[in-house]
């Protein structure tokens, strides 16, 4: 078993960096231990949460006597209930994923996936990792410990992208089997229709999942530089195309452009968190950023 | 009150076809195929690429497919177009018709021929300028125009050389285009100015044609008209014709020529014999007095004209023999430059004519007629052999009758002719020989015995058969052949012929002088010729015209090319230099004589519809008298026009190529 010094994907430089940083669920998370995350439920934590009216056969030692002074009516203390994140990692992993100017937007993710990883574990969470293409490639359901982000390493360390696209059948299908309320985040390029992909994002959303969605462009699929002619051969079939891009451009970056807008409206209505990643930018970056906007959120 | 100024010929058009200049740069057409070859080469040169976002390609070939296909053909149309036009531009291409006038500009060249000649002279009212200087006014009026172009050439009909104007201004300066007394050739001038044009490296060039239409000088019936139009043809630039036509005046106009002037010795004193021609179509039936000069004495003769024409032969007796010279002088009229002719007059010098035939009957008969008279002093006749020539130098004949000469006598005779001796060839009894010029006697031929052969045509105004002075014609027609030798190969003047165009006269220049063919003999057997009244009248002809070389006067029509370096004139003649002005110009012991060319004094104008059918195809254009519209091109360089579209075809190209902003890629943040 590798050690985390081996992994391409990990850099000491941006686990320090994270370091001080927390993941937070934006909603209430139903974990199975005690954590920092919210819970749908009511425990036993010291945070006053509300008051609800008494109701026959609730303990009566939580009836706030001053409230009964106050109004001549029983009411019932509630206290926050505190647990920890269940955090499933959606890795893609399908053809499209291996382009890359500089670097291939699956190692890219590969990295982010890496490092939220590590962050959910340092914090006691549970994380888990699923890889697709067209179907589930690999599949390692949420636990805490080190030990299990080894092996979540090992399953990130072994996927290579390659093969058609299929998320909106995955994701689908992830928002069936994951019961318990989770933080999803999807680390993909999405290329596909809109439309459905938004309608998985409303199915975990229903699920009541906190949906976090890293979108991992490459610069060059965003301004389509090219300039010679160009045989385009398709990462994730056998289809070809010979072009003159200079000729093509414009069409495409209006293409482009609308998928774009389409996808990251979509997402902001359906309260998904919407990240976009360009491999040109530094990883550190891109996570900082979320993880701080979570935890200024908190 | 001056006659209405110019009147104009009418208009012909080229055609609407584009030419072009310089058609080797054509060639570069084929650069024009370079974008074509790139576009494709890229297309095989391109590079494959790992592609994930394939939906958008999809989707952008799907949107683009049609108009990229017709942006990615106008870019290539507008590159292939600009190379061409780059092209087009370096060949220098013309346009003719309506469209070419549209992309008229001035000509670069204009060659102006300018009539000079003595018929240029007439003036309308007596006192009103002169056709020449109406001529230069106009071309003068023209300045505005003429500043415009880049050379100005004017082919002058006195002088017949070009002349290149540094300045427009020279037009209308009359010193440099003064009156003359010269006659025009205007075919040969109009076929010298295409030469010009041709020889120079013009887009556009007009010809102006400056002159009264006089039918002498135009020469209607010339061949050189028809072959202009080939010669046009031939040019890369068309050029335009324009005329300006000046009317001569309505007025009368009377003319003088001399005819003849020979001294005579009678009895102890000398006389004159002078014999002139005036020529006035306006005077018939009414006196006339002219003015006789002799040796600077002055005189006035009176003549009765008859028929718009005289022929005046006196005889005035002179106190000496010495040379003189005389001039006749006509009241004024509308052309004060035909009113005078000069003469001049020289002892009576012998005329020798040397006799070599085979035949001693037909060599002694030629001798008789070239000195009937005996003892003679004016006419002398030697009878010399074959190989026994002698020498030729004071001879103003010869006559060879029989095989041509061969060695020794044919170096002889060659010398001769080229000193400007004439000699008169009659075949031997035999026939055959080869002749000087490359003619040929034949074999001796019999006319049948009913119809011996006759002499259909021959050339009553000039030569050695020419009717006489008072218009009598000489009974060639009565002569009868009964044998002859044809003249075998073509001779350059053929002055008579028998019915069936064999020659009966011909003759051929050699150097300075002429050889004369005769295919029969005078002889009984051959025809009748030995008669005399032919022969005679001939030979007296021949023998004066080949003694003119060693007269002491010679008589030249103006605008012959003659040394006139050492010459002085005499009298009251006009001291000009050259051979533009008649009079009598003496040096040593000579004396030259120019003389107005018979063909000036030929009254008659041609008409539009003749000059219009003169030129043919060609285009012949009126010159506006309003400067101002001188706008009319038939044959126009629009080079700009194509310089103009290919740079619109660079711009196009630049515009569809031009790649959207960079701007629009950033639409994903």
């Amino acid at each position: 078993m590798k050690t985390d010094r081996q992994r391409s994907f990990l850099d000491p430089k941006i686990l320090a960096r994270l370091a001080q940083l927390e993941l937070n669920a934006r909603l209430p998370m139903e974990g199975s231990f005690g954590g920092q995350h919210k819970s749908p439920h009511r425990g036993s934590s010291v945070e006053f949460a509300q008051y609800r009216e008494y109701v026959p056969g609730d303990d009566i030692s939580k009836l706030d006597w001053r409230a009964y002074a106050r109004s001549d009516r029983f009411y019932i203390k509630e206290f926050e209930a505190d647990t920890n994140l269940r955090c499933h990692l959606v890795l893609d992993c399908s053809g499209s994923m291996a382009y890359g100017d500089t670097k291939a937007k699956f190692d890219y993710g590969r990295t982010l996936a890496a490092n939220l990883a590590q962050v959910a574990v340092r914090q006691g969470d549970a994380v888990g990792v699923c890889c697709f293409n067209g179907q589930v490639v690999e599949d390692v359901p949420a636990h805490t410990g080190p030990r299990h982000l080894g092996a979540v390493y090992d399953v990130l360390e072994r996927v290579h992208p390659q093969g058609e696209t299929d998320a909106v059948t995955v994701l689908h299908d992830l928002a069936e089997r994951i019961r318990r309320r989770a933080m999803v985040i999807v680390i993909s390029d999405f290329f596909a229709e809109p439309g459905p992909l938004l309608d998985c994002f409303q199915h975990l959303i229903y699920r009541k999942h906190d949906v976090v969605v890293f979108h991992v462009l490459d610069p060059r699929e965003m301004d389509f530089d090219f300039s010679r002619p160009v045989r385009f051969r398709d990462l994730e079939s056998s289809f070809s195309m010979l072009t003159d891009p200079s000729v093509m451009r414009r069409d495409y970056l209006r293409e482009f452009a609308g998928w774009l807008d389409e996808l990251r409206t979509g997402c902001l209505r359906y309260n998904v968190d919407y990240r976009q990643a360009r491999t040109s930018e530094a990883v550190e970056d891109v996570l900082s950023a979320f993880l701080l906007g979570r935890m200024r959120r908190k | 009150m001056c006659s209405p100024p110019s009147s104009w010929a009418g208009c012909g058009e080229s055609d609407g076809r584009v030419t072009f200049l310089q058609p080797i740069m054509l060639w570069g057409l084929l650069a024009a195929a370079t974008p074509v070859l790139i576009h494709f080469i890229n297309r095989m040169r391109h590079r494959p690429v790992q592609w994930g976002a394939m939906l958008f390609l999809a989707r952008a070939r799907r949107s683009s497919t049609k108009f990229a296909k017709l942006r990615r053909f106008l870019i290539l149309a507008c590159r292939v177009l600009a190379l061409a036009m780059i092209a087009m531009v370096l060949a220098r291409p013309l346009l003719g018709g309506f469209v070419g006038r549209l992309f008229a500009g001035p000509p670069e060249l204009v060659v102006i021929v300018l009539d000079r000649s003595a018929s240029m002279e007439a003036r309308a009212g007596g006192g009103g300028e002169t056709l020449r200087q109406r001529a230069l006014r106009e071309l003068s009026a023209s300045k505005a125009l003429l500043d415009e172009v880049r050379r100005i050439v004017v082919l002058d009909s006195a002088t017949g050389k070009p002349v290149e104007l540094p300045a427009v201004a020279q037009l209308g300066d009359e010193r440099f285009w003064p009156a003359t007394d010269t006659g025009a050739t205007m075919p040969a001038l109009v076929e010298r100015a295409l030469a010009l044009v041709a020889g120079s490296a013009v887009g556009r060039a007009e010809i102006w044609l400056v002159s009264d239409l006089q039918a002498s000088n135009w020469q209607p019936t010339e061949q050189t008209w028809r072959a202009l139009t080939e010669r046009q043809a031939g040019l890369h630039q068309d050029v335009v014709f324009r005329l300006l036509a000046l009317t001569p005046p309505e007025e009368t106009n009377a003319s003088v020529r001399v005819l003849s002037s020979e001294l005579r010795c009678e009895g102890r004193g000398q006389v004159l014999d002078l014999a002139f021609e005036v020529r006035s179509p306006g005077l018939a039936n009414s006196e006339l007095v002219v003015s006789l000069g002799l040796n600077g004495r002055t005189q006035n003769l009176k003549l009765q004209l008859a028929g718009g024409q005289l022929v005046v032969r006196r005889s005035f007796p002179l106190a000496d023999r010495a040379a003189g010279w005389g001039v006749i002088e006509l009241p004024a009229d509308s052309n004060p430059q035909d009113n005078r002719a000069f003469f001049a007059w020289e002892p009576p010098r012998e005329r020798l004519a040397v006799v070599v035939a085979e035949d001693a009957a037909v060599g002694q008969l030629l001798g008789f007629a070239a000195a009937p008279i005996p003892d003679d002093p004016e006419r002398r006749v030697e009878i010399r052999l074959a190989g026994q020539l002698g020498d030729l130098s004071a001879t103003s004949l010869l006559v060879w009758q029989g095989t041509p000469p061969t060695a020794t006598d044919r170096e002889a005779v060659d010398e001769f002719l080229a000193a400007g001796g004439h000699v008169l060839f009659l075949p031997g009894r035999q026939g055959g020989g080869e002749l000087p010029t490359g003619l040929a006697w034949g074999k001796s031929l019999d006319a049948p015995a009913e119809e011996p052969w006759r002499v259909a045509n021959w050339d009553h105004a000039n030569g050695p058969l020419a009717d006489t002075p008072s218009g009598v014609a000489l009974s060639v027609d009565r002569l009868r052949l009964s044998r002859a030798c044809p003249l075998l190969g073509t001779a350059p003047e053929i002055l008579a012929s028998l019915a069936d165009e064999t020659p009966f006269l011909a003759a051929a220049p050699v150097g300075k002088g002429k050889a004369w063919f005769c295919p029969t003999l005078p002889d009984r057997e051959w025809s009748t010729l030995g008669r005399g009244t032919v022969l005679l009248p001939l030979m007296q002809r021949l023998l004066e015209e080949g003694g003119r070389r060693l007269g002491h006067v010679q008589v030249h029509d103006c605008g012959e090319p003659l040394d006139m370096s050492e010459f002085v004139p005499v009298g009251d003649t006009p001291v000009a230099p050259g051979t533009n002005q008649a009079g009598v110009f003496r040096a040593d012991g000579s004396m030259i004589v120019l003389r107005r060319p018979a063909s000036e004094d030929i009254p008659g104008s041609l008409d539009e519809r003749t000059v219009r059918d003169l030129f043919g195809g060609l285009p012949l254009q009126l010159m506006q008298e309003r400067q101002g519209s001188q706008k009319a091109g038939l044959q126009s360089e629009f080079w700009w026009v194509m310089a103009l579209c290919g740079l619109l075809f660079m711009v196009g190209e630049g515009l569809l190529t031009i790649a959207p902003p960079r701007g629009q890629g950033e639409g994903g943040r």
